[in-house]
């Protein structure tokens, strides 16, 4: 039997200013029907252009070489641009990762999805419709038939992406290409997508490759795997031997690099990848990962390394033998065990550092033009207290007001009610400077936090600059010292923050937050933009610099995974309000609200085979606009009764470390 | 490892290599439309300053024994006279040297003026928005229904007309672009993280508009300065053609072709000479612009 898709050592060279780059390298795979394809790996991995080099969208003078490339009986290399735009809408589809953009946003749904069978079949409208309304409802897509008239921006994330999933299989096709399908969605929805694509895939019958950078996804849905490395396909075979028993020492970093809820000793160290993904400009000459490896061998240096076979279908490219691999050198700088002090030591009856006293935040958002305007409770009455030495987490999807709370607390955005106070004083009532010389922050995005305009010693100097901290000299000698300490090399001093790397853009965004020894940082986010094996590096080096200046941390994230690996406290957020705050431990081994429970079960671990966890949130995310009357969980609760549709809960304490806000707690606990 | 190590050190060997100096000098080397503009607007520049030293005449003395003498490619041409003389027998290549005085100066002093306002009104408006954001766009609403050519001659008309008068009164009637500009970036920039990042490190609202926005605005506003200071220099010429510029004798490029244009057909390089000045003035500006936001652009400091 012939596989439907088979791609054999297929190569893509793509024309930039500067010359050509070579972004994937003799990748070769294949997919049947009824199969499912993992591709994974970090960014510039040549993942998203494999797929698209398949469905031929690669911009003109990209050249796709390889020595075969079919899909069923057609030769993709040698068919017309014609033939291939027929195949794009026929069979193959691709779903792309956001949601908000794939979709025109100035037609109906309905008519998005009826043209693009009637364009690639001889249909009448009502067929079409009739098609749309039965795809929608499989997707789960309640009131089908009034749908068609709306527009996207009517629709949720969730719903889009569903949408999206039902325009797809409009025309039957044979292969599904998802690139990323679930990264722009919530981890609440990202569960039931998953589920929804893997259901289709088997009643369909047809073939699906997705692609991820989140070794969690590509684990439960796919039966096949391909770890792609720059440009190179580095490991690939059955999902349950890669993942089980990973060959190739790249493979091996990635897995040790997650953290996993349950295996995890809080305050290890994770294994990491040292250095960086290299550019595809890069012209290799020998194994792309040798300069990352800890086993690299004089082997690896004399010349390209060819896929060796280790049997039951599995393949990886190194030069050492299965059996070599299994000892030596660990193929990671070693993960250490944490030694069950972390956390520990932090004295709670101590006057909180920082504390939200029933701070809120309110704006007022008009609708339309001419609407007056509505209050957006962004956080409602929030208290927090943040005490020397803790490491607490905020966690909650986006919406749910945790970014509000964290530029309140840096005292960017005024509380419109409550107050927040900074070692015992109203933040609004201290200065700039004295804020700024206890309470320093990390952001998300290390690509907008720097500014593009100044050198990166620019950067790091300017807060002892405006704090006028010693002498020029001094203050060189001081950045120099940190940026050591960060792990940036010192020649960066005069590089503009756009010639670095996220993981390094990120390590000077530390960099300029610690060189003022604050005694809190606030971090949002600080490695969601990262790759996998760069985000273990962060996480790292943000628990060595707390135990050696002593810091306290306040973490908001939506991935529990570094949540259970870094943080003391949780405080997880729904709709601008607190539903539970506990212990690290407490919060993960005993989760009591049924957001907390949800949100625990939607976290995808690499466990290959393990399936899409059912986690049944019913509707979408609430619009905080038009918050839910009651409990603002109670539309997607299933334990909801009565009470929670008039009545708000209040945080009821279950121990001394663990709060709980649920009208239906004691109930449970029978 | 220590193989590792040193791999590791060599990337980042590849990455640095050029000082941020070097950069751009490599960089305005391999930029011919940059070169060229800005060798035109640099000679052209000398050549207004050091008038006196170029002119091969008194660009005021008449000598109608010598009127409408052809430049020296016609007939009839003299050696004296290389690109001939006006109708009252004046040395036209004088004239034009010292008339770009006039143009360079307008069309300089009233962009820089022009500048000046605009931005501070974008940087204000945009980065408080809100109420002052509205007055802002109100007053821009205002100025953009404003005819500004005939404002221009009308109140040029009232005040007298002096290089001076020509420099305040263009100025002010050309904001409304760098106002544009410089309000919709500063709302975006404003949204940024490193604004976020400048205000907790401890930075004010002045230091966070001068350090970290106005930087990032400059390359637009350099694009803008460089197409406000053509269509001034032009509006400059149109006035004095008009006869609400430069008042005769001084001599402006748009007096020029005003003072020729009953010879136009007989005698047509009287009005190319100064047109083709004119041209070649506003094209060189505007390549030297476009040069320069391509230069110093971050994205593309690789």
């Amino acid at each position: 039997m012939t596989a439907l898709l088979e791609v054999q050592d297929m190569s893509v060279t793509l024309k930039l200013a500067e010359g050509e780059m070579t972004a994937v390298q003799d990748v070769s795979f294949t997919v049947d029907r009824g199969e499912t394809l993992g591709i994974v790996g970090e960014s510039g991995s040549g993942k998203s252009v494999s797929s698209m080099a398949i469905m031929g969208l690669l911009p003109r003078g990209t050249r796709t070489e390889a020595t075969t490339l079919r899909l069923g009986d057609v030769d993709l290399l040698s068919a017309s641009e014609e033939e291939m735009a027929r195949l794009r809408g026929n069979k193959i589809a691709m779903i792309f990762q956001e949601p908000m953009t794939s979709l025109n946003p100035v037609y109906t749904i309905g008519r998005q999805m009826t043209e693009l069978m009637q364009l690639h079949k001889s249909v009448s409208g009502a067929t079409a419709r009739a098609r749309a309304v039965d795809l929608l409802e499989k997707v789960g897509i309640t009131a089908a038939e009034s749908r068609l008239s709306q527009y996207p921006h009517q629709l949720s994330g969730g719903l889009r992406q569903r949408v999206m999933i039902a325009m797809m299989l409009m025309n039957d096709p044979e292969l599904i290409i998802a690139d990323e399908p679930t990264t722009a969605l919530d981890v609440t929805i990202q569960a039931q997508i998953l589920n929804l694509l893997k259901d289709l895939q088997k009643e369909l019958n047809v073939a699906l490759i997705i692609i991820s950078h989140d070794m969690g996804v590509v684990a439960r849905v796919s039966d096949k795997i391909a770890v792609m490395y720059a440009g190179q396909v580095v490991e690939t075979g059955p999902v349950e031997n890669v993942l089980r028993a990973p060959k190739h020492p790249y493979t091996q970093g990635l897995l040790e690099s997650i953290p996993v809820p349950g295996q995890i000793e809080p305050g290890g160290a994770l294994g990491s990848i040292p250095g960086l993904v290299p550019s595809l400009k890069t012209r290799f000459k020998c194994c792309r990962f040798a300069n990352r490896c800890l086993r690299v061998h004089e082997a690896c240096q004399q010349g390209p390394v060819a896929l060796q076979n280790a049997g039951r279908g599995q393949a990886y490219r190194c030069v050492l033998t299965p059996e070599t691999l299994r000892d030596g050198a660990s193929s990671l700088a070693a993960p250490e065990a944490g030694d069950g002090s972390y956390g520990t030591g932090i004295n709670m009856g101590a006057s909180p550092v920082l504390q939200a006293i029933d701070a809120g935040c309110t704006f007022q958002v008009k609708q339309g033009m001419f609407s007056a305007a509505k209050p957006l409770r962004a956080v409602d009455e929030i208290s927090l207290d943040l005490r020397q030495g803790e490491v607490v987490a905020v966690v909650g999807e986006s919406g749910c007001g945790k970014s509000t709370l964290a530029r309140m607390l840096l005292g960017l955005q005024e509380p419109t009610a409550g107050q927040i106070l900074l070692g015992g004083q109203d933040i609004a009532e201290l200065s700039d400077m004295e804020r700024s010389r206890k309470l320093q922050s990390i952001f998300q995005d290390p690509y907008s936090s720097l500014n593009p305009r100044r050198t990166i010693g620019e950067i790091i100097r300017r807060p002892l600059h405006l704090h006028g901290v010693g002498s020029l000299v001094e203050q060189r000698a001081k950045v120099d010292a940190i940026m050591e300490r960060v792990g940036l090399p010192r020649s960066f001093y005069h590089n503009y923050p756009n010639q670095l790397s996220g993981g390094q853009r990120q390590r000077v965004a530390i960099a300029r937050a610690l060189i003022l020894n604050p005694e809190i940082v606030v971090c949002d986010e600080p490695t969601s933009a990262l790759d996998v094996s760069v985000q273990a590096q962060i996480l790292n080096l943000l628990l060595e610099l707390r135990a050696e200046m002593g810091l306290t941390y306040l973490l908001i994230t939506h991935d529990m995974a570094v949540v259970e690996h870094i943080a003391t406290r949780v405080v997880v957020m729904y709709l601008g309000r607190v539903v539970e705050v506990a212990d690290t431990h407490r919060l993960f081994s005993n989760p009591r609200h049924p957001y907390t429970q949800a949100l625990l079960k939607s976290v995808l671990t690499p466990e290959p085979g393990a399936g899409v966890p059912s986690v049944d949130l019913g509707t979408a995310y609430p619009n905080p606009i038009n918050p839910p009357s009651g409990c603002a969980f109670h539309p997607r609760c299933e334990f909801a009764s009565d009470i929670c549709k008039v009545k708000a809960p209040v945080l009821e304490s279950l121990s001394p470390s663990h709060q709980s806000a649920c009208h239906m707690l004691e109930k449970e606990m029978v | 490892m220590q193989t590792t190590a040193n791999a590791v050190a060599q990337m980042a060997d590849q990455i640095i290599d050029l000082t941020p100096k070097e950069r751009l000098i490599r960089k305005a080397k391999s930029h011919l439309g940059f070169q060229f503009g800005a060798f035109i607007v640099v000679s052209f520049a000398l050549i207004a300053i050091f008038a006196p030293l170029f002119a091969p005449h008194d660009p005021f003395v008449q000598d109608l024994t010598k009127r409408l003498v052809p430049p020296v490619w016609a007939e009839g041409s003299n050696w004296e006279y290389l690109l001939g003389t006006d109708h009252l027998g004046r040395d036209y290549l004088s004239r034009l040297i010292y008339g770009a005085r006039v143009s360079m100066g307008v069309g300089f002093g009233a962009a820089t003026l022009g500048c000046m306002i605009g931005v501070t009104i974008g940087l204000v408006a945009g980065y408080l928005g809100g109420r002052v954001d509205q007055a802002a766009s109100f007053l821009l609403t205002c100025q953009l229904a404003l005819p500004s050519l005939l404002l221009a001659m009308a109140l040029v008309f009232f005040v007298g007309s002096s290089v001076i008068t020509l420099i305040v009164v263009l100025g002010v009637l050309h904001w409304q672009y760098y106002m544009v500009v410089t309000r919709t970036l500063t709302r975006q920039i404003r949204a940024l993280e490193y604004v976020s990042a400048a205000r907790s490190i401890g930075s004010n609202d002045r230091q966070v508009l001068f350090y970290e926005i106005l930087p990032n605005l400059l390359n637009q506003i350099i694009v803008v300065f460089s197409l406000e200071m053509a269509v001034v220099i032009i509006h400059e010429a149109s006035l004095s053609f008009l006869g609400v510029g430069v008042q005769p004798p001084t001599a402006s490029w748009g007096l020029m072709i005003a003072e020729a244009k009953t010879m136009m057909y007989f005698k047509p390089y009287l009005v190319v000479i100064p047109g083709a000045a004119l041209f070649l003035l506003v094209l060189a500006v505007n390549l030297l612009g476009d040069g320069i936001r391509d230069i110093t652009a971050p994205e593309s400091r690789n």
